[in-house]
């Protein structure tokens, strides 16, 4: 008779324990706040009323679509660019390392900080922005103090900071590309751009489709800049689901509408990331 | 050398100590035995202010005076806003005297963590009416004391208020009369802005909007909420209050939706505004020649009156007992003595502005302040309103705030603002 083995177990086992004490249980915590009912006497205390709060409620309704238009704008955008940036720096014979610095550097500075820079470039009085417009004749702008425009400048910085993380792994990929692939196609009298759209860039999908979904996942969550630029306003103009949650949980102290929001955001997320996550398993069965 | 400086010192310091407590006379002229719980101690939590830097060296006579030990703990700002209410809710927190802010009194009221001074105040024994004055309190600072429609349980230390900060130079180039009422404020700021000399005016657009706010609603006969705690943010009142504060703020600099008071203070500083209505602890800055451009420039006058008259908002830090305290009378002596008249005027002279009238009138302090100032701010505490405050009160400002900046840029009109407001109030 075999004994069993209880040794692969016990390898598993701190693992399985972190995850339960780390992921599980705040995530079965968060939905047991969002959906528990104080004034319910019923053996299941179960209550849609937060939910319905918030599915009536028109600014939180306002709140996904800013969410949803930073998150595309900020994310295609970042990504173009990154695929642009790392194309060009990959051709160019001299200089590599000083471009390299350059490009990289919003990644280095803590988004409080360039939050910071960027409200004072923004501030319509003393901000160097409107002092530049001024010098050439034009009115000054409002940047980040009008509704309409805000949310705008808002994606602008935050493309701003986050072109870098997309450029710099699209380099990286660029770079382990064997030479021999790109001399046989210069052989064969493909010109660059041809050869990055239908040799490069394919042979990068996989590193793409994480960059992406890196870059998709960091746009959704955008606190920092928002919180130190705008803190939501004007008005509630670049209120996005985020900044909404952290207001409702830590300032106004109401935990049942942070953890529906935190609810809706893994949703939103689980179902955006879904796509790719299949594409990729379906490259690993080839 | 050293040593015989050092001994020279301390013999001064010695001197000095000795010299500076030896008049009690103040206090023993009160109708009060002061002795009566001698040997006794009461313990003093407070939050790092200038209030307490300034009360912490005359403790010592509170002790010679009474005999009782004072156990003294102080903490920075944040801590101590997050220490007082997580002790109270453990039960562990073992102060006798602590201070205590407007906006938390709801929560705290409703637990009752905080003790009913008022039979302490009635009872002859520990008080002497006479001395003590409790009607010479600014009527903000009566009002603070039982805010929330609870006991009486805040006693004010400090008092500011909004009062009219202008550029003299700017008004008389233009010929501008200084305002005396709201009409007269709007039609000053827009011919300043329209001059180009200056913007007409800079004033709160940001999250803390509804601090001014509420001045110029209540100088309109409008409110944040009624005397039962209703809605009020949309009665007459309210919009026609709202609708001149929209009116003002587009008279304000660019960017006016991200102002708070240090961007008021910063576009006054440097000559970008002419004007601002605002806390009357922003004035002495203007005045300080190593931060500021207008030094001598600036005029300081009473809040305008609206047609309900001049209500500014006012803002006071407080200091209550702990429910749980034991000895309740010999806490109230601590407590009486620092928020005694002549407590608060020798704070007044150190530059501790109190909520008495008393301190407002203290000799020497005209010299300090200059008479103009003392004026303004003592007639708009005078008339100075607070906030009514539930809990959930910063939620509720913060959708006011949200409204008022779509208003401030167009996007609005007062009335849909405030209707708006109202409508996501009456839903929280």
């Amino acid at each position: 008779m075999k004994t069993r083995n209880f040794f692969p177990l016990m390898l598993t086992l701190p693992v399985v324990i972190f995850l339960l004490a780390l992921l599980i249980y705040p995530l079965l915590y968060t939905f047991t706040i969002a959906f528990y009912d104080e004034s319910s006497e019923s053996f299941a205390p179960f209550s849609l009323n937060v939910f319905n709060t918030l599915i009536t409620d028109k600014r939180f309704w306002g709140n996904v679509f800013h969410t949803a238009s930073l998150t595309f704008f900020s994310t295609s955008i970042t990504f173009i660019l990154g695929i642009l940036l790392a194309y060009c720096l990959d051709q160019i014979k001299f200089g590599k390392s000083i471009f390299l610095i350059i490009l990289i550097s919003p990644l280095a500075i803590m988004p409080v900080v360039s939050g910071l820079t960027w409200r004072t470039m923004f501030n319509p009085l003393y901000g160097i922005l409107n002092s530049i417009l001024k010098y050439f004749g034009f009115e000054g702008v409002e940047w980040v103090t009008d509704t309409s425009s805000a949310l705008f400048w808002i994606t602008i910085v935050d493309i701003w900071q986050w072109t870098p993380f997309c450029f710099l792994l699209i380099y990286a990929g660029l770079k382990t590309i064997p030479v021999d692939v790109r001399e046989s196609a210069s052989l064969d009298g493909i010109n660059s751009f041809k050869e990055l759209i239908y040799i490069s860039l394919p042979m990068l999908f996989n590193l793409l489709l994480i960059t992406l979904i890196f870059r998709f996942m960091e746009a959704f969550k955008t606190f920092d800049s928002i919180m130190v630029i705008t803190q939501g306003g004007p008005g509630n103009s670049t209120e996005t689901m985020i900044i909404r949650a952290y207001f409702t949980g830590f300032r106004w102290y109401k935990p049942e509408i942070t953890s529906m929001i935190g609810i809706f955001i893994l949703i939103f997320t689980i179902l955006c990331t879904r796509w790719a996550g299949t594409k990729i398993g379906e490259q690993e069965n080839i | 050398m050293f040593i015989k400086k050092f001994i020279i010192g301390f013999a001064f310091l010695f001197a000095t100590s000795v010299a500076n407590s030896a008049d009690l006379s103040q206090y023993t002229n009160a109708n009060i035995d002061w002795k009566q719980f001698a040997g006794e101690s009461v313990s003093v939590l407070l939050s790092k202010h200038p209030w307490q830097e300034q009360i912490e060296p005359f403790i010592p006579e509170f002790e010679e005076l009474t005999g009782m030990k004072v156990n003294l703990k102080k903490l920075p700002e944040n801590q101590f806003l997050t220490k007082v209410p997580a002790d109270m809710e453990a039960g562990t927190f073992k102060f006798d005297i602590f201070m205590t802010q407007l906006y938390e009194a709801p929560k705290f009221c409703s637990e009752n963590w905080l003790a009913d001074l008022e039979p302490l105040i009635n009872d002859a024994s520990v008080t002497d009416p006479n001395w003590y004055k409790y009607d010479d309190f600014f009527s903000g600072a009566r009002d603070v004391a039982v805010i929330g429609n609870t006991y009486l349980s805040h006693i004010a230390i400090t008092a500011e208020s909004q009062v009219l900060v202008y550029r003299k130079d700017i008004l008389d180039e233009l010929n501008i009369s200084v305002p005396t009422t709201m009409d007269e404020l709007l039609d000053a700021a827009t011919k300043i802005t329209e001059s180009g000399k200056a913007y007409g005016i800079a004033t709160r657009g940001g999250p803390a909007i509804w601090w001014p706010g509420l001045g110029y609603l209540a100088s309109y006969g409008g409110e944040y909420l009624d005397s039962d705690l209703n809605i009020a943010i949309n009665s007459p009142g309210s919009i026609a209050g709202a609708d001149f504060y929209i009116k003002l703020a587009q008279q304000a600099p660019p960017g006016v939706t991200n102002f708070d008071w240090d961007e008021i203070n910063t576009a006054m500083l440097s000559g970008q505004a002419a004007m601002f209505v605002d806390s009357s602890v922003i004035y002495p800055r203007l005045q300080n020649a190593e931060i500021s451009e207008v030094v001598g420039k600036i005029g300081v006058a009473p809040f305008p009156k609206g047609p309900k008259g001049a209500k500014p908002n006012s803002h006071y830090w407080t200091v209550s007992m702990n429910s749980e305290t034991v000895n309740k009378k010999a806490a109230w002596l601590f407590l009486q003595w620092a928020t005694s008249p002549d407590m608060q005027s020798r704070l007044a002279l150190a530059g501790i502005l109190g909520p008495r009238t008393s301190a407002w009138e203290v000799d020497g302090l005209s010299e300090q302040l200059g008479d103009e100032f003392l004026d303004a701010a003592k007639k708009s505490l005078n008339g100075a309103v607070i906030p009514r405050v539930t809990p959930g009160f910063f939620e509720r400002v913060d959708i006011f705030r949200a409204e008022m900046q779509e208003a401030i840029l167009g996007n609005k009109t007062a009335t849909e603002a405030m209707n708006v407001t109202a409508d996501a109030w009456s839903k929280l």
